[in-house]
């Protein structure tokens, strides 16, 4: 458990936040810039101090108290906290080779990984998973931009922290580089069990990676949620974003292979069809879905004889008007929540309103976590 | 041509001066530098100021008040007298300390330079990493400035080598204790002695030319070293 409470004031900025957040799976600080985001992660890593009352608290550890009257009780060094810190830049070291960067890395780990981690802990499998091996006898200025990402992402994972930290790691890559690394994020968030914090303003991170979401705006908080609830709130910015849409966990019911289909269970008997190109989906197994608010119709009576294979029955929950011709419409189907962009004219004709019954036909599902396998 | 064996014992204390002094300069230059590049401190222009005044003050002048401050009555040379129990006016230890004043500047200068162009982000990350102050030092500080370090210890070491006015003041012309090359040239054309006068001056010459060429080498090898190098 990571608990915060803190105020600083940094000229003109002022900044109080107050959370507290599980020490399991990916938190997304999301916010504009200005908001304090990467502020807050230096003041958990320890690179910089809140300049008022404040407190950091990490599972039974204290790392930073500052009482009212500006005394600052306790300060952990940075290399105590025992964490890993991605930045903006890789800050990889120039006079070490890339095998000597990660080595420096192991040597000084945070602590020992548990048994059937350890290859995936180990210079050779951190650099397998993030294809780095070819790099080992390269120095850092010999490097791409995406390369010393790569790097520094391996070496923030062999020093085995308690906590990841992880502030906008994929600014000014190129589209081919970030998709490679948020792969790599997506596996690591699947095969590594610590928590990690992960500042982005980007709509494509936030719903690949995050657990749930804490959204800063102007110094606080603006809302701390579980990322599908966060989504679907009609009074958050997300659900105006071009890329709305709903992200879904569901666990795997059954299979038609010979169509490379998988049936998931959305909860009180519903169902729905995914395809799926890796053969790997067990009984039981969690996936993780992306509908966007664009790919899903609505209609009043079922459709027959349609293409589309999951027409599923709903409530409408809330209607917002987007501007321009545009609503969105909040549905529960089952026990998840989707969206559907429409246009007014398709409103005003189906007579849609809040509490309505009606179908959603489900035109795209992506399934998060299966990249480039 | 001709070097006398007061000559060689000449040559050997002067090497023996710029050797210890370059090792001073280097425990006292190395922190004080990184003091510079870090602090905020309002002293911060008074000391970056007192360092830098060797550049213009003639050595004679600093000689003069060092000479004022070996001077058996004041607190420096008692206090000296009470510690090693020996004199520092016209010794060989006396003679380090104004050569460590002298080329103090020929230190700090460069590696506060060298200091500020490290990134803390760099440093904060190795500590993020599990490193503490001392091995943040040795494990990154230190490696990453090891061309400036390698040479403002060179340039501070041949830079004591030519000290003459300092010398002067300070240190008399005793064999074998505080005779340095500079002054025993000086000597030499005193008495009239060019031969002398020739081997000693050429030696210096070429001594000094290989020492700025090194540093030039050093200076300029950047990317072949780091091809050279290996695990």
């Amino acid at each position: 458990m990571l608990r915060c409470d803190l105020t600083t004031q940094l000229g003109d900025f002022s900044m109080q936040l107050k959370f507290a957040l599980p020490s399991k799976g990916v938190t997304v600080i999301f916010g504009p810039s200005g908001s304090g985001k990467s502020s807050l992660l230096n003041m958990i890593a320890g690179f910089d101090s809140p300049s008022l009352t404040s407190t950091i608290h990490f599972n039974n550890q204290i790392w930073y108290a500052q009482t009212a009257n500006g005394k600052v009780q306790t300060n952990t060094p940075i290399q105590q906290r025992k964490i890993a810190y991605v930045t903006q830049s890789p800050c990889l070291f120039d006079h070490l080779t890339i095998k000597q960067n990660l080595q420096y890395a192991i040597d000084r780990q945070h602590q020992k990984p548990i048994n059937d981690q350890k290859d995936y802990f180990s210079l050779a499998g951190v650099s397998h998973h993030l294809n780095i091996s070819l790099l080992w006898e390269k120095f850092p200025n010999q490097l791409s931009g995406g390369e010393k990402q790569r790097v520094a992402i391996a070496r923030a994972i062999v020093s085995v922290p308690q906590l990841m930290l992880f502030d906008e790691p994929l600014n000014g890559l190129d589209e081919q580089h970030r998709e490679q690394i948020l792969h790599h994020l997506e596996q690591l968030h699947q095969h590594f069990s610590v928590p990690m914090l992960y500042v982005t303003h980007n709509m494509e991170e936030l719903m690949r990676l995050a657990d749930r979401v804490l959204v800063l705006q102007q110094g606080s908080i603006l809302a701390q949620k579980d990322i599908a609830e966060v989504l679907s709130d009609l009074t958050l910015p997300f659900s105006r974003h071009h890329q709305a849409g709903a992200v879904i966990v569901a666990q795997v019911h059954a299979s038609e292979k010979n169509y490379h289909l998988i049936q998931l269970s959305l909860g009180d008997g519903g169902f729905l069809w995914v395809n799926s190109p890796s053969e790997e989906h067990f009984h039981g197994k969690e996936i993780r879905l992306r509908i966007y608010a664009k790919d899903v119709s609505i209609s009043r009576q079922p459709t027959v004889n349609s293409s589309i294979l999951n027409i599923l029955p709903a409530n409408i929950i809330d209607i917002i008007g987007l501007g321009k011709g545009q609503s969105i419409v909040k549905l529960r189907c089952y026990q998840q929540t989707l969206l559907a962009r429409l246009t007014n004219k398709s409103i005003a004709q189906l007579e849609l309103a809040k509490g309505d019954q009606i179908f959603a036909q489900i035109k795209g599902i992506a399934i998060l976590g299966a990249g480039l396998q | 041509m001709l070097i006398t064996n007061a000559d060689i014992i000449a040559l050997m204390l002067t090497v023996k001066l710029a050797a210890v002094s370059t090792i001073i300069l280097l425990i006292i230059g190395l922190p004080l530098a990184w003091w510079l590049a870090r602090t905020h401190h309002r002293i911060k222009s008074v000391i970056e100021a007192i360092i830098a005044l060797p550049l213009i003050l003639p050595p004679t002048v600093i000689g003069f008040y060092l000479l004022l401050a070996f001077a058996p009555d004041k607190i420096l040379a008692q206090t000296w007298l009470t510690v090693f129990d020996s004199s520092l006016a016209f010794s060989f230890s006396g003679l380090v300390i104004g050569s460590v004043i002298y080329s103090l500047p020929f230190v700090v200068q460069p590696m506060q330079s060298s200091y500020e162009r490290i990134p803390e982000l760099t440093l904060k990350t190795a500590a993020s990493l599990g490193a503490n102050y001392w091995d943040r030092c040795f494990s990154v500080l230190l490696p990453m400035t090891r061309r400036a370090t390698l040479a403002a210890a060179t340039l501070a070491f041949a830079h004591t080598m030519g000290e003459f006015g300092i010398v002067l003041m300070i240190g008399g012309n005793i064999p074998a204790e505080t005779q340095v090359v500079s002054i025993a040239l000086f000597d030499h054309v005193e008495s009239m002695a060019y031969d002398q006068a020739h081997g000693l001056a050429l030696t210096l010459l070429v001594f000094s030319f290989t020492i700025l060429l090194s540093i030039n080498i050093l200076g300029g090898q950047s990317k072949p070293r780091f091809r050279h190098a290996s695990m």
